[in-house]
């Protein structure tokens, strides 16, 4: 190791220049602490260095050596996909899960590709496929089902002061009982993009890749308070499964336990494999968890909605905790 | 590979620093012998000893593999039923007939399929009965659907509607055309009872034939380091029963597996150290390949066998050797006026793992 | 003589107007309504009950008659042997 790096005080990604960036990307590896997990990147795949600079701005700048729990290569395509229509390969530990990309969508494949292998390793964690973010120490949690927005909502929320934990994974420490970051860039899609970038001028928005397999998608940068608290959990607070309707107000309706409880269990990525450990996880929840459909039209109104009903979902829950346990106030 | 001793002598591993473990952890999950680490490790109480970033990782290795072997021992006690009883032997496989049997390599494995065999005469029957409960065939294209009908000795694996739950369902342990021809009567007259009945398993001695053929004849033979693994736990569990070893050469011959129980020899006892009793050994050299012919195929094998580092793709030589041992492969499968073709359809199509289904499922609501 | 058994590791939690119900043979999980979770609750798991005892546990407990039980009861053992919360199993002879 390098003494005199050691001297230096930690920056992130958006102070040291993109060289610095690729530089590391071709040799040892970029490490990207996302909470959950360690991921380190390399690879020589066109623009990723400019991509990461720009949506994991507020990261530390931290090359390997050092323990990665995923190991991530992007890199071009050999042989004649170099140069005709050429293309970036996804290879994790010398295997290849999936097809090749277009060249200049690396950023993509790459959180793709972590996302799918994080849902498939990190089983010390009922890994809900849902975003999360916090606020007074307790979380929100939204599940991904179709047409729901929840990255949309997720991003919202967090560039109105609710700490971001994830988007895509609601990842639940068995052991704490409590939810924990898997913070990297929200992965915005089509129309999204323009709803955020409406709703917040102000928001780190990466670049946008025009034609992926989903449309356009650009990712908004997980902000500097929200990496520096990614270590932080918080405790389950309440569920909200999200409908955007395009006319009419905002609508918070309750949702019955034996209807919430399928929504999560079956819409994680891991519910199967933890055995009897999800099934009382996700039971606790859905007993416990107020949940809401929350229908709305305009993100401002029903972010205030939440907001409202917040200072609620906070004492009941620490209510809850102190009776179950006779701690109260303690700290996830 | 001394990380390999790990597996049955797991304090060692006690002495490992981060790196060794990052490196031992990716090559582990690869070669699908990290839950045999993890369980090796549990069973020794060596868990909680070890650092906590590497803890994690075995102990979700541990859960994920408790989960595969549960699916696979369910689908087994599910099947027999669901098939309405079948009047003819039904034989468990590699895997299945491992978990059936509680041996040590049964632990920390990954089930993905049901590996089951049925007379040839019964075969047809036998998926009637599948369908009607509810596997279907899984989607191939035209060109591999022919090929499994007509050449392989397999059907094309099954898959239930509901759960997902993939079959292999054999007639033959080999496939009926190519130069090796296995006489599936004399496996099925030594079938012995598994502790979960109706299911039946190969003896011992074809248990180990059986795994020794599918290492050495089939098709992908990279990264099939934990299939000598696994020969090695059968040789050590079934080599103390009595009259195994004195018989193995002689039943490898009546079967014409001899080649490859010399191949699979070779290689266990000079990299895993299987304490095969001397004479035998040379008994089964004696009865494998020629001088000239062993020179090369264990060049090719030991090649292709050795697993890669994690941070590199294939070497060159590799890749040569890979593909050497795939045209073998398939000569001996196939007669040659089939063999290109079908070589050149399944490059083209060289299939991904994951890829579409995963991204739709995995990617954003 | 054939019985039932409560399978190994049922796990079963209250949800709203329904049950979930968990089986740790299977892996699998369902949601059961009140009746279904009833003959769960009356099935012992190192002891086999045939289905006329069931009927009479059942009637007893719930004030039923038990006559009529016995068809409804019909349709629901093959769920339940499918999703692993019961067994089959052959019942001693006294």
């Amino acid at each position: 190791m390098n003494p005199v790096a050691a001297l230096e005080p930690m920056r992130a990604l958006s102070q040291v220049g993109t060289a610095a960036i690729q530089q590391a990307l071709l040799g040892p590896g970029l490490l990207l602490d996302v909470g959950l997990a360690i991921l380190r990147v390399q690879g020589d795949a066109p623009g990723l260095a400019q991509q990461l600079h720009a949506v994991y701005r507020n990261f530390p700048f931290r090359a390997a050596p050092g323990w990665a729990d995923v190991h991530l290569h992007i890199h071009r395509r050999r042989g004649l996909r170099r140069w005709v229509r050429p293309q970036v390969v996804f290879r994790c530990d010398s295997e290849e899960p999936f097809d090749p990309f277009p060249a200049d969508t690396a950023l993509p494949l790459m959180e793709w590709g972590a996302n799918y292998l994080i849902g498939r390793r990190f089983n010390d964690s009922l890994l809900f496929h849902a975003g999360v973010v916090e606020r007074d120490g307790h979380a929100l949690l939204m599940p991904a089902l179709p047409g729901s927005g929840k990255s949309t909502l997720t991003a919202a929320l967090s560039l109105r002061g609710w700490r971001m934990l994830s988007d895509e994974f609601g990842a639940l420490d068995l052991q704490r009982g409590s939810f924990r970051p898997v913070l990297k860039p929200v992965a915005l899609k089509n129309t999204s993009i323009d709803v955020i970038r409406a709703f917040a001028p102000e928001a780190e928005l990466g670049p946008e890749f025009p034609r992926t397999r989903k449309g356009r998608v650009a990712h908004l940068a997980p902000s500097a308070p929200a990496v520096a608290a990614r270590q932080n959990h918080a405790w389950p607070g309440a569920v909200v499964l999200p409908r955007w309707r395009p006319d009419g107000g905002t609508r918070l309706e309750p949702v019955p336990p034996q209807l919430v409880f399928p929504t999560l269990a079956f819409n994680a990525f891991n519910y199967a494999v933890l055995g009897a450990e999800g099934f009382r996880a996700a039971v606790s929840l859905a007993q416990t968890c107020p949940t809401w459909q929350l229908e709305y039209s305009d993100l401002h109104d029903a972010i205030t909605h939440l907001e409202r009903e917040w200072p609620a979902v906070v004492l009941q829950a620490t209510a809850r905790r102190a009776a179950d346990s006779g701690h109260e106030g303690a700290m996830p | 590979m001394a990380w390999l001793q790990a597996l049955r002598e797991p304090e060692q591993a006690l002495d490992w620093t981060l790196p060794q473990w990052e490196r031992v952890l990716r090559l582990s999950r690869r070669l699908r012998l990290l839950g045999r680490l993890a369980e090796s490790l549990e069973a020794a109480d060596l868990t909680a000893r070890l650092p906590a970033p590497v803890a994690r990782h075995l102990q979700a290795e541990l859960r994920y593999s408790r989960w595969r072997t549960r699916l696979l021992l369910w689908g087994m006690e599910r099947l027999p039923a669901m098939m309405g009883e079948p009047p003819y032997p039904l034989v468990l496989l590699k895997g299945a007939a491992y978990v059936a049997q509680g041996l040590p390599i049964a632990s920390g494995r990954l089930p993905s399929d049901i590996d089951i065999l049925v007379p040839q005469e019964h075969l047809a029957d036998a998926q009637r009965r599948l369908m009607a409960a509810g596997w279907a065939e899984t989607a191939l294209d035209e060109h591999d659907r022919r090929y499994y009908h007509e050449w392989s000795h397999e059907v094309p694996p099954m898959q239930h509607v509901l759960h997902g739950l993939e079959l292999d369902l054999h007639h033959n342990i080999l496939p009926p055309v190519g130069h090796t021809r296995v006489d599936m009567a004399l496996l099925l007259a030594r079938l012995q009872p598994s502790p979960s009945a109706p299911w039946q398993v190969f003896h011992p001695q074809d248990q180990v034939l059986h795994s020794a053929a599918h290492l050495f004849h089939d098709s992908d033979a990279r990264d099939r380091l934990r299939d000598l693994v696994d020969l090695d736990g059968l040789l050590r569990h079934f080599g103390t029963l009595p009259g195994f070893w004195q018989g193995l050469p002689a039943r490898a011959s009546e079967l014409g597996l001899s080649e490859p129980l010399a191949l699979a020899c070779h290689f266990v006892t000079l990299w895993l150290r299987t304490p095969v009793p001397a004479p035998v050994l040379m008994q089964i050299q004696q009865a494998g390949p020629s001088a000239l012919r062993r020179a090369w195929l264990h060049a090719l094998l030991g090649a292709v066998l050795t697993p890669t580092e994690p941070d590199q793709g294939s070497s060159r030589w590799q890749n040569l050797a890979a593909v050497a041992l795939l045209v073998r492969h398939h000569w001996r499968r196939m007669p040659l006026r089939i063999l290109l073709p079908h070589l050149w359809h399944k490059w083209r199509a060289s299939a991904k793992v994951a890829s579409d289904d995963v991204l739709a499922a995995r990617a954003d609501g | 003589m054939t019985g039932f058994v409560l399978a190994p590791g049922v796990l079963t939690a209250p949800l709203g107007t329904g049950w979930a119900a968990y089986s740790a043979v299977s892996g699998e999980t369902h949601l059961l309504n009140d009746e279904s979770l009833a003959v769960l609750e009356a099935l012992h798991s190192d002891e086999p009950t045939t289905v006329a005892e069931l009927c009479s546990r059942l009637a007893a407990d719930h004030g039923v008659e038990a006559m009529a039980l016995a068809t409804t009861l019909q349709d629901c053992w093959r769920p339940l042997l499918e999703a692993g919360l019961v067994r089959h199993c052959a019942v001693p002879l006294a």
